[in-house]
């Protein structure tokens, strides 16, 4: 290409504007490094484990999930029971159908009397034992409803216990981080402004420079004397405006790139505070098998606050947040303490809960290979000491208050047994 | 005296319109940097704040944890 036919940058007049460099006392860094993410996971995990909110959530839940599943087999069972009694007694209305037809032939048809004489008799027999297996099946019926009511009711029990103790310490907890919250989204709301503005400025600058551009070739291309010479007047007024326009850009941008790096640090560090929310709120779900319409709590602050954080940059999309600090978020994505999905209950594996139980009861710490037979339930495990233990729990508050009360309680032989109570009630309600 | 030719006539257009543009964005700048000076100190001011808040809620969370 051709050489330029601007002015040389020093024709144009010293005098010009220049952008003053600036101090900006109020852009500095916040300190990066891991220190900040973990203090704050550190804080979360043992204020969580403080409240026992984990352990208050994970036992009622379970129960209640456990409640649930029992109250859907003792529903099962007294479908198929009522059932059962229906065939009995339609069986028996069809005998008697039967014995009136042989009745009526018999009575036109002597040679027919002693088939319906025979198949009276039989009737007899049948009816005796069809009213005994009647009795019994009512009786095995109305003690199935009992169960189902029963089951039905415990789970009502243990749902409204875990809303009642779980919600005062995470609701607080919510309320404290709303200013948090309040300042994190207007950062959500102004750093598309700014870079709004950025963009909206770059164009206009962009603009100008196209067409000068594309004026110059022009001119190189067929140069007449009198618009060179017009040009060339006109030249350093128009580079002195990109000049000014780039100088302001540039300070823009790298505020910004500043801005970004802070907000990164930021969201990082707030991010554990994000991630007890969600894992709380797994732990929360209920496995309803039989009744679904039980309201669950939903740990999370108000839809509003909820709707804030799911923006750029606090929540859970942080892709413009800049590569490095993502990828080491990502590396450090580990879940907070621990999490379990609720599997099928007709073979329980003691599975995500074993690490929490083992390290607050190693006395009687899970065997993750082991299995453990929720029949027992049924058999050997006393309901009111379940629910004076978990009601314990609830009263106390904290592992080791539980620790000590449920040492004390003579009325279970031995903290090994009764741990072991515990131990199966958590296996049953996975 | 020599009449203008056509390249003439449009380049001159073209500077005017080069001029305008010119001027405009020189005016902008003014603008824009007054702008975002602004814009920026209200964004950094709620950096700081939600630094603030996030750890006094740590804090909270820690001394929390601490008495129970």
């Amino acid at each position: 290409m051709a050489e330029s036919i601007r002015p040389k940058a020093d024709t144009i007049s010293k005098d010009a504007p220049k952008p003053a460099p600036k101090m900006h006392i109020e852009d500095r860094a916040l300190p990066e490094g891991d220190r900040w993410f973990d203090r704050t996971k550190h804080a979360v995990e043992g204020w969580l484990r403080s409240k026992a909110v984990d352990f208050q959530i994970l036992v009622p839940t379970m129960l209640a999930n456990m409640s649930a599943s029992r109250a859907q087999e003792a529903s099962f069972k007294v479908d198929s029971l009522q059932q059962r009694v229906d065939s009995l007694q339609q069986g028996d209305a069809r005998t008697q159908v039967e014995l009136v037809k042989l009745e009526a032939r018999a009575a036109l048809n002597p040679k027919a009397r002693a088939a319906y004489e025979q198949a009276k008799r039989n009737a007899t027999l049948d009816q005796a034992k069809r009213n005994e297996d009647l009795i019994s099946l009512k009786s095995q019926l109305e003690k199935a409803k009992g169960k189902a009511v029963n089951w039905s009711n415990r789970k009502s029990h243990f749902d409204a216990a875990r809303q009642n103790i779980a919600n005062p310490h995470l609701e607080e907890l919510n309320r404290r981080r709303e200013p948090f919250d309040q300042h994190a989204q207007k950062l959500n709301e102004r750093i598309p402004v700014l870079e709004g503005k950025i963009n909206e400025f770059r164009a206009k600058r962009d603009k100008l420079q196209s067409t000068f551009s594309q004026l110059e070739e022009r001119l190189m291309e067929s140069p007449t004397p009198d618009a060179l010479a017009a040009f060339r007047k006109t030249a350093p007024q128009v580079q002195m405006a990109i000049d000014l326009a780039e100088a302001h850009l540039k300070d823009s941008e790298d505020r910004l790139a500043t801005i970004h790096k802070n907000v990164a640090v930021l969201a990082r560090a707030a991010m554990p505070l994000d991630r007890y929310a969600k894992d709380i709120h797994n732990k929360l779900k209920l496995r309803t098998l039989a009744d679904t319409t039980v309201p669950t709590f939903d740990p999370t602050p108000s839809p509003e606050a909820a709707r804030r954080r799911s923006h750029y940059p606090f929540g859970i999309d942080r892709s413009a947040a800049p590569k490095a600090a993502t990828a080491e978020a990502a590396r450090t994505s580990e879940p907070l303490s621990f999490s379990g999905s609720l599997e099928d209950s007709d073979s329980v594996k003691v599975g995500d809960y074993v690490e929490t139980w083992n390290e607050f009861f190693p006395e009687a710490a899970f065997d993750e290979k082991s299995e453990v037979n929720p029949a027992i339930l049924d058999t050997s495990l006393p309901i009111k000491e379940i629910e004076t233990m978990v009601q314990d729990i609830y009263n106390d508050r904290d592992y080791d208050s539980f620790r000590e009360r449920i040492d004390a309680d003579r009325r279970i032989p031995d903290l090994q047994t009764r741990l072991e109570l515990m131990r199966i009630i958590l296996a049953a309600g996975r | 005296m020599t009449q203008p030719t056509n390249n003439t006539v449009d380049v001159s257009e073209a500077l005017k319109e080069i001029e305008v543009l010119s001027q405009q964005l020189a005016d902008d700048s003014k603008v824009f940097a007054t702008d975002t000076d602004a814009l920026i100190a209200e964004i950094n001011s709620e950096v700081v704040a939600a630094k603030s808040e996030l750890d006094k809620l740590v804090t909270w969370l820690e001394s929390g944890s601490k008495k129970e």
